[in-house]
């Protein structure tokens, strides 16, 4: 009787530690990356034992998240200010930032002749432009610059529809109610979009678009976080990424 | 707690498209109410089930579909341009048509139901008195379903406020025009901002908290008013 008490308690230990003892990582991404990381999930799990749970959401509420206790590993941020955040409050290992991508941005229409995107934006003749929020989403910010640079911020104020990320903000200009829209050049790789419908916007534009990912203090002795980390570092990863719209170098 | 000219500018707003969506609610949700507490049409089920829709589908998928219906290739889009008022996202106006069927269910099923309440006595009588149908609505509905259109008022107010999802999807984040207060909380999150997070939604959290008091407490004089016969 007792023998199975001892056997019931070990086989109830066993349970109650099981995601210890199944090896995975917990890793919470910027959804701008999302098509790139399912790839990379893909890929990783054919070479490795170890198993990845990907959450996607907002930078800004994977960082609420994860100063209030959230269980994720590694974090790959939309920003490089998140990520450092975390690092200065000793929730993320340090000296494990890494700018894993960076953005580049398109002015995009589906409702103008082809090639006609930029003409319209800098003759004025268009009825809404679609960007994301620059308080909130990198690409906005960087969308600013943009307008900044052709001399346009103040002229096409009034015509701003904002969206809260570049997902958003792609739905804008993919329904047609915003004439055009800048949103990411990883976005439009991925719609297979003409070349056509859209103006790939110089980098000296703007200042970089850099995405930093950071092992978080949970992840700091788990394998699979670190394998993950080390994956995405390598040469023939860092190819995929900058094949889907992003500037990511070896 | 400090609140700023532009979230006095949220708040506004958010009153402003609350009022107007109960008034439009009011107008049409109550003969639409009446008719299906009254009605034997075989329509019924269907009409009810669309009535009721808003309750269970997520406000992102509300607000998807409104985008792409309200956009120039969607169906509403085609309208809106042909009446020469052009395209209804990102416009006040907007907002105010996806409020209405966002909260439709909140004003129509406590009036239908109060309706119901009425029983069949208060209409054998009125026919007998040859009430016309107009008549029975001003002279017995109204007055009987008052409690009831007092409750889906509030409700239906209390639901817009809170609206979210289908606001973040058509709105396009506009000061003055569609930037209401729960997109305004949700962007100082987003951006760090805690602190002014906080003091907005302490600010919905007391509103929300007076408004339900309300309408339990209208409710429950409403009863006792009526079981005492005044």
């Amino acid at each position: 009787m007792r023998f199975i008490a001892i056997k019931l308690f070990t086989i109830l230990l066993y349970v109650v530690n099981w995601p210890t003892f199944a090896e995975n990582a917990r890793i919470v991404v910027a959804s701008n990356f999302s098509p790139v990381m399912q790839q990379l999930v893909e890929r990783f799990e054919q070479q490795h034992i170890g198993r990845l749970q990907v959450t996607y959401t907002s930078s800004g509420k994977a960082y609420a998240q994860i100063i209030h206790g959230a269980p994720f590993d590694v974090f790959l941020s939309a920003d490089q200010h998140k990520p450092k955040l975390l690092q200065d409050k000793n929730l993320a290992v340090q000296t494990s930032l890494y700018t894993y991508a960076t953005g580049r941005l398109v002015l995009w229409s589906t409702r103008l002749p082809n090639n006609q995107a930029k003409q319209a934006l800098l003759s004025n003749s268009y009825n809404k432009l679609a960007l994301a929020n620059a308080k909130l989403a990198p690409y906005g910010v960087a969308t600013l610059e943009v307008l900044k640079s052709l001399n346009l911020l103040e002229q096409s104020q009034t015509k701003w529809v904002q969206g809260e990320n570049i997902g958003q903000t792609l739905q804008f200009v993919r329904s047609g109610n915003a004439d055009v829209g800048f949103v990411a050049y990883s976005q439009v790789i991925n719609l297979n979009i003409d070349k056509m419908q859209y103006w790939l916007v110089p980098t000296d534009y703007h200042n970089p678009i850099q995405q930093d990912l950071v092992l978080l203090k949970r992840g700091a002795t788990n394998p699979v976080a670190k394998a993950f980390i080390a994956f995405i570092k390598s040469e023939a990863i860092v190819k995929l990424i900058s094949q889907n719209g992003y500037i990511a170098e070896y | 707690m400090i609140i700023s000219d532009q979230e006095l500018g949220a708040i506004w707003l958010t009153l402003k498209l609350a009022t107007t969506v109960t008034l439009i609610l009011l107008i049409f949700g109550t003969p639409l109410a009446y008719w299906l507490a009254r009605t034997q049409s075989k329509c019924k089920p269907l009409i009810s089930v669309f009535v009721a829709m808003p309750l269970v589908l997520p406000p992102t998928v509300l607000g998807f579909y409104l985008l792409i219906a309200m956009g120039p290739q969607g169906p509403i889009g085609h309208i809106t341009q042909a009446l020469g008022i052009g395209l209804l996202p990102f416009t006040f106006w907007g907002l105010v048509v996806a409020s209405v069927i966002y909260s439709l269910p909140f004003v129509v099923q406590p009036i239908q139901n109060a309706i119901e309440a009425i029983g069949e006595r208060p209409f054998e009588v009125a026919a007998t008195l040859r009430a016309s149908k107009l008549d029975c609505f001003f002279n017995v509905v109204l007055p009987y379903a008052k409690p009831g259109i007092i409750t889906a008022a509030i409700l239906g107010f209390a639901h817009t406020i809170g609206e979210f999802g289908v606001v973040l999807m058509i709105g396009g984040n506009i000061p003055d025009e569609t930037r209401v207060v729960s997109v305004q909380i949700y962007d100082s999150v987003e951006a760090l901002n805690y602190s002014q997070a906080h003091a907005l939604s302490a600010v919905m959290l007391v509103f929300s908290f007076i408004i339900l008091l309300c309408a339990y407490h209208y409710s429950r004089s409403a009863k006792h008013k009526m079981s005492v016969g005044v």
